[in-house]
Formats: C-alpha cells, structure tokens, sequence
C-alpha cells in the first residue's frame, strides 16, 4: 500500500520534473503581414517534436520546451507556411503572408498519416468547424447531408450509394472518432451523438472501400471526427438555439395546436497548463419534432485529458457519454396522416439509450524517422424499450466494444515510408434481442509510400483480418490497396486508386429475433462477410488568378459488391425479415466537385455526383439509392454579416422494396409504401458578427427547407418541414 | 475575372426553377350532393295506397328485390313525405366514397302494408323513360337532376 507520505514525495518529485524540463517559455502573436490583423486559429508546431500550439482570437500562442531554442513551423490556410527560430528572451511576432490565391492546403490524415489534401490518391472531402455554426448543425449525421456524393438516410450513411436503407444496422461506413471507431458491438450502427460538436477540428470523409488500413466497415467509405486540440490560451465557447416548425401547408397534415421547438445548449471549455491539456464539453438537446411521436430529449458529455510526458511522448484520454430517451417513430400512419405514426401505436412507448466511449492514445516519436501511436479503447452501448420483459415487442441490448491498435511508423528514407499496424476488435454482446455473443477481429496492416519518381507519389499497402465466431467458419479477409497520384503541374494532379473493403456481418444481423410495428426479424447465424472493390480514376485542377481561385476535382468510379447483406422478406404473405447475402452490385459513376472564391468573401461550391446502382443479380437498380445528387452552396461576408445558402437535389429512388406494402390484418405494413419522390431542400442562414463583452459572438438565423418543400427521407417518411432557427453562439 | 454575379443568377433561377410543392395528401374528401327535384303527374291514386314513397339510388342495376339491394349495399333509399297529392317533392342524398357512379335512380311506391309491396313510378333517365339513365358524383359536386313520375304511366318494373 502506498502511504500518504511517499505519494507527498512522488507528486513533489513529478511536480519538479515536471518544472525543471521547461527551459523555453516562448510565446508570441501571428499577424497578416498587411494588415497587421491577428490571425485566429493557426496551428504551430516544434519541429520533431509532438508539442504545438493554436492561436488563440488575438492571435496569440504559447509554447513550453526543454530546449531554450525552437524551431517552430506555422501553418494556416491561405498562408504561407512559415518555419522559424524562437527562444523564450522575448515574445515574439511572426508574420505571415497571405497567398495570391486562396490556397486549398488542407490536411488530411487518411493514410493513417497528416499529409495534404493533393497526395492523398482517394477522394477525401472535409467538413470544417465553421461548417457546424453556420448551418446550425447539432448531429454529425446532418453535416453529413452537404457532402458531395453523400447522403443520410436516417442513420444509413451512404457514400457513393454504399448503403440503402436497413434501419442504421450494420453501417458500411466507418465512423471514427481521432482514430478510435464508434460503432456499436451489437447493431454496428453509428452513434452520431456521441460527438462534442463544439470541440471538432474537422471531420474527414474518404470516399470507395477503405478495409486496407481501416479494416471491417470500411466496405464504402471511413468518416473520421478529429477533435480540437487545446491551446495555453483558455477557450470557453457556448452555443444556444432554438427553433420552431412551420405549420404543414395542409390541414390533414397539422396534428398539433401547440408550436413544436426544437431547443440545445453547447458548452466547451479547453485549456492546456504546462504539458497538461484539458478539454470538456457538454450538450442538451430537447426535440419536439414535426411528427407526433419522435420526440427526443439527449445529455451528451465530454472530457478529454492531454499529457506531454516529454516533447516526444503524450498521451491522450478521451470520455464520451451520451443518454437519451426518444419516441420509436419507425413510419406514418399514411399520406394522408403524414405526421402521426401507424393507428394503434402504442406512443406511450419510448427508447432509452445510453452510450460511453473512453479512449487512450500512447504518441511516442523513437528516432528522427520512427513514430509509435497505442490506442485502446472501450465503447459501451446500451438500448431498451423499457417494456415487461414478457412482451412481444419488448427490445434491450447492451454491448461492449474493446478496441486496441499498435501502429507504427517509419521515415525508411527519404523518398519511402511505412506504416504498419496491428489491430483487434472484440464486440461483446448480452442481450435480450440478439442473445448473448462474442465476435472477435483480428487485423494486421501495412502501407508503402515511395516518392523515388519526380512528382509521383506511389502507395502500396495490404491487411488482413480474421473473424472469430463460434457459429461461422470464417475465412481471412485480404484488403489491398494502391494509389497514384501525379502532379502533372502546378494546378493539375491526378489519381488513381484501387481497394478492397469488407464488412463482418453485425451481430444484431446475424442474431436478431425481434418484433417491432409490424415486423417480425428473424436470425441468420450464417452470413457471411460483405465484400466491396473500388477503382478510382480523379483529377484535381486549381485554376488561379489574382482575385480569384477555382477548384474542379472530377473523379469516375467504379465500385463492385459481393454478397450485400440485405434485409429480405421471407415470404410474400407476412412481414419476416430476415438478413441474407442476396446481393450483386455494380455502382458506377461520376463526382464534379467545384469550389470557387474571390478575394470579396465570396464562396460558390457545387458538386454534381452521378451513380448507376445496379443490382446484378436482378438486372435493375439497386434499391434505395438516387441516381443524381447535386449539392450547392454560396456564401458571402461582408462583415460583419454572413449570408449562406444551401441547395441539395436528390433524384427519387428507382427502386425500394415492393413488400413493405404487404397487406396485413387488412391494412398496409406502410400504407402509401409506393411513394417516390425528387427532393429540394434549400437551407438559408443569415449571421452577424459581434465583439460585444470582449467576446466573439455570433447571432445566427437558420431556416432550413425553405421552400417547405415535402419529400420522404425514406419510405413512409416525411422530411423535416420548414424549420427557423435562432442561435447565439460565443467564445471568451 | 470570372463573373461571379452571373453564376449567382444561374444558381437562383436554378433553385426557383427546380422547385415545386413537393408531396401533398390526398385530397381530403368532400362530400358529394344528389339534389333530386320529382314532379308527379296526373291523378294520384287512392290516399289510403299510399304507404310510402321513398327514392332509391342503385349503384349498379337491381337484380334483387328492393330489400335485399338495400341490405347489400348496392342500394340508398330516402323516404319521401306522404303529403298527398303535392305535385312537387324534393330530396337529396349525400355522399363521401367518391367518385360514385348512380346506375339507376327510382322513385317507389309502397302500395300495401308491407313493406315489400313497391312498385317504382320513376325512373331518372335523360330522354326515353324505358332507358335508365347513370349519373356520377366526384368530389365535392352538387349534382340536380329531376325524375318525373306519371301516376297512369309507369316504368319497366326492375324486378
């Protein structure tokens, strides 16, 4: 046992350590060159080390070393990047100097590296922190929506038409958060309000099969959520809102006399002190929602611990949790009653849902060549219904997802690089639902990078993976990779890649017996793993003047499915779902992305994504997937106002399940099931720009489907009607 | 420089030009009058005949007797007053499954006691009395026709 007075000691002793190794103390402002303003948000970095800093909305940074001279590195968009000396005898001032053009530098860490956006050979698109306040985005899923050539439906996320509609069970694309994946161990579903939306940096979407270095999941795409990291600056930022619908256009549609408001409050701090780093957040989220029965009430929290060992070693832990309980809206009643759900529902019935994530990461740089990243991690899911155990319908689940990776990378030269990693995934699973299981993944990876030809970047890489279950014999699972990517000049590069993803089927797929509203899921122990190959061919082209700069990126594409699992109606005369390997697929298809900004503030972004989803097997298009989305948006600021607007068009599906009109007990399973429909949706937001109190505040009008326009998000679903929204957001 | 005004003119008109209303319900349903005007004509017979006189809407032709079309719900009957020898009656029947199609449309007569003692004294037809005529009623319509019944002239029996 440790006594009180040796713990006295060992802290003293830690306190000293802690003390004696920080020789430089540099701090410093970064400034435009011209107009002497503060640059906000520029990120620092010592030079081999893991230590850096942001500025905070002075523009100021804060830096502590063992060394009493740095070599700091300062990088922001639309700058130049800037390397430089510093030591601790005065503060100092670094200008930089602004682009002729807006420069797209952005980094991406897709390879499992930070690297720019131009050498990655996949298409990879951002959503940045900005993105959240202005379009009031209070869950990933929504962010999600804007992003070329993906849509959400529901909590199906579909990258290039990956995914249909499968009630969120066993998502094929891979959601991480800072490289930790959130999937739940039993429905392999994505738990969007687990993410501190304050305390993002940006959130990654690479796009076609990532199973090379992402492993199971990864069949159409990865989404990676990089959270903030703190500055010696503290950051307390707070956001409320709220919001009401707009009364239906038509009166069999108005089921409530009362107005239905949609309301939240984000709070985030962050802050480092010496080489600890703190940050926290917390999120309340209360939804009336347009539609009887689909109310929500959410506490989201999160806490994330730094420590700096030394400049070359930290480790990082993070805590997420999240409860709620919501209404079980599953479908409407009909057209003509869109809004409230099936006659005989029993509405009094609602989900309880609790999630926690903690996550560890191990950082440690071996040699001027070699870097080292552990990561260990639990998530915990938990859903019940909250009914008699002995009834019909009664659903409960809990999980365990246990997470460990070992990474490593290494600088071979200086025109090769390695990375390679081990990984493992136990899901645990008890459950009233899907019974009590195990399933176990194992992965192992490896990636070369070689820049030996001028102007070619060159990437090789290969995994595999083992599913251990005890009632499936399952085979290894091979993922290859490669890419090119050629910079044929100053505005031109392109790419190409090819990959290989797979999905282990879910445990709630394989074990499911359940009924809810109608349908009675049966289980299927024997599926086997989805597999997916991608093939990418892209071009990148910056065409640049003095005042103005356009980005086109055009990618073809060509993605293969084998053995889809899909939910499927065991017979014609009652609504049993089971999950079977039925499907073939081929999607093809084109993506023109186009940003382009001028020196006024002005930002116009289009993308135009084409699929043809084809089901092989039945010779006819994919179910639930469009064939045309096209995503725009402009923004202007003129500060200190800002005015954007957001258009999607989804072309209708071509095809969805017949069966979901199957005629039961002398009604539809979803009366009006037949309904396809294009969808616009134009969302309006106006902002202003305030220092009122020595805070940067910004107050936020968001009307999102302006147009009241009425489409399904899915079958036997109206879309979100007309919604205005208030918003003040402020950070100290 | 890349004219950025027109570009934000073309996204507009795009956004306007690309919209419409979206999904709406189904109409909702308005219900559907048949305004019957009935003239008689000559002599009436005997007060003490008269047990009822009621109109009966057939939505396909009778095949049965009166009762059973009633019963099966081929059939909609209101009765008319028994006011002797008024010359001019009036009746209207309201309906809400529509559209509806009124194949054969009758005045009839209750000449005894019971109730399955009916003769039909008019038949709603558009030129010849021999040829019934259909009607049809669509949302929210108001539909007048007159049926004339001749007291010494009567229709084919349906029955």
């Amino acid at each position: 046992m440790i006594s009180r007075h040796n713990l006295f000691n060992t802290l003293i002793l830690f306190l000293l350590l802690t003390y004696t190794t920080v020789l430089a103390d540099v701090k410093g402002v970064i400034v435009d060159n011209e107009s002497n303003e503060p640059i906000i948000g520029a990120n620092i970095s010592v030079l081999g080390t893991l230590i850096g800093d942001i500025t905070d909305r002075k523009g100021n940074f804060h830096i502590k070393s063992s060394k009493d001279s740095l070599l700091i590195e300062i990088q922001y968009a639309g700058y130049e990047k800037k390397s430089i000396f510093v030591s601790s005898l005065n503060p100092v001032k670094i200008e930089l100097k602004r682009l002729t053009y807006h420069s797209n530098e952005l980094i991406v860490s897709a390879n499992k590296k930070t690297e720019s956006i131009q050498n990655v050979p996949i298409s990879v698109s951002l959503i940045k922190s900005e993105d959240f306040s202005t379009r009031n985005i209070t869950s990933i899923d929504y962010a999600l929506q804007y992003v070329p050539g993906v849509e959400v439906n529901q909590d199906n996320v579909s990258i290039r038409g990956s995914s249909g509609f499968s009630f969120g069970i066993g998502t094929r694309t891979i959601f991480l958060q800072d490289g930790f994946p959130l999937l739940s161990a039993d429905n392999n579903d994505i738990k969007f309000d687990i993410i501190p939306i304050l305390l993002i940096d940006r959130v990654e979407i690479i796009k076609g099969a990532g199973s090379a270095l992402y492993g199971t999941s990864a069949l159409g795409g990865v989404i990676n959520v990089l959270t903030a990291k703190p500055s010696f600056n503290p950051m307390l930022r707070a956001r409320l809102y709220s919001g009401l619908y707009d009364s239906p256009k038509y009166e069999q549609w108005n089921w409530s006399d009362k107005s239905l408001i949609d309301k939240g409050l984000d709070l985030a701090y962050s802050q480092k002190f010496g080489d600890y780093g703190i940050m926290g957040s917390a999120s309340m989220f209360s939804r009336d929602s347009y539609k009887r029965y689909d109310k929500l009430e959410r506490l989201s929290m999160f806490l994330k611990q730094l420590y700096d060992f030394s400049e070359k070693t930290n480790v990082e832990l993070a805590i997420n949790y999240s409860t709620s309980k919501t209404d079980d809206w599953v479908y409407w009643n009909s057209l003509d009653s869109a809004l409230i759900p099936p006659t005989g529902t029993d509405e009094s019935i609602a989900i309880t849902s609790n999630k926690l994530a903690v996550s560890s990461s191990l950082k440690h740089i071996l040699n001027e060549s070699s870097f080292m990243n552990i990561r260990l991690g639990l998530f915990n899911t938990y859903f019940s219904n909250m009914l008699a155990i002995d009834n019909i319908e009664y659903r409960e689940s809990t999980g365990n997802t246990y997470f460990f990776e070992t990474q490593y990378s290494n600088s071979l030269n200086d025109e090769n690089s390695l990375i390679t990693g081990i990984e493992s995934r136990i899901n645990q699973v008890s459950s009233f639902t899907y019974g009590d299981n195990i399933q176990t993944i194992l992965g192992a990876y490896a990636q070369l990078e070689n820049k030996s030809i001028s102007n070619l970047i060159a990437t090789i890489g290969i995994r595999t993976d083992k599913e251990l279950l005890d009632t499936i014999d399952t085979k290894f699972q091979y993922s290859p990779k490669i890419g090119l990517n050629y910079t044929l000049s100053e505005d031109i590069t392109l790419r190409s890649s090819y990959g290989r993803g797979f999905r282990t089927a879910s445990l709630a797929e394989r074990f499911a017996s359940v009924q809810f509203q109608g349908f009675n899921v049966i289980a299927n122990p024997e599926l086997k793993s989805e597999i997916s190959q991608s093939l990418e061919l892209g071009l990148s082209y910056d065409i640049i003047n003095s005042t103005d700069y356009l980005k086109l990126d055009i990618s073809s594409f060509y993605n293969r499915y084998d053995d889809l699992i899909e939910p499927t109606f065991e017979n014609n005369s009652q609504a049993v779902i089971k999950f079977m390997n039925i499907i073939e697929a081929e999607i093809s298809g084109i993506e023109i992305d186009m940003t382009f900004k001028t020196e006024e503030n002005f930002t116009l972004k289009s993308s135009l994504t084409y699929l043809n989803p084809k089901n092989i097997v039945e010779n006819k298009d994919l179910k639930y997937r469009s064939n045309y989305l096209w995503y725009s948006s402009i923004n202007y600021k003129l500060l200190p106002f800002e005015v954007q607007l957001d258009y999607r068009y989804k072309s209708k599906y071509n095809e969805i399940d017949d069966r979901l009109g199957l005629t039961i007990e002398g009604r539809d399973l979803i009366e009006n099931h037949e309904i396809k429909i294009d969808a616009h949706i134009l969302d309006i937001s106006f902002s202003v720009y305030s220092d009122i109190f020595d805070t940067k505040t910004k107050f936020t009008m968001n009307m999102k489907n302006a147009l009241n326009y009425y489409y399904l998000e899915m079958v036997g679903n109206l879309a979100p009607i007309r919604f205005l929204n208030f918003q003040i957001e402020s950070e100290l | 420089m890349i004219k950025y005004n027109t570009i934000i003119l073309i996204i507009i008109a795009l956004f306007l030009s690309s919209c419409d209303k979206g999904l709406e319900p189904p109409e909702a349903v308005q219900p559907a009058t048949l305004n019957i005007n009935i003239d008689f004509i000559n002599d009436w017979p005997k007060r003490d005949s008269i047990y009822g006189l009621r109109v009966v809407a057939f939505k396909l032709p009778p095949s049965d007797n009166l009762i059973s079309e009633i019963l099966s719900g081929n059939a909609q009957y209101k009765d008319l007053n028994n006011e002797y020898n008024v010359n001019y009656k009036n009746i209207q029947f309201t309906y809400e499954e529509l559209p509806i199609e009124l194949k054969y449309i009758v005045v009839a007569w209750q000449y005894d006691s019971l109730i399955t003692e009916q003769r039909a004294i008019g038949v709603y037809n558009n030129s010849n009395k021999n040829e019934p005529s259909s009607i049809k009623l669509i949302n929210s319509d108001t539909v007048n026709i007159n049926i004339e019944v001749d007291w010494n002239d009567f229709p084919p029996q349906p029955f």
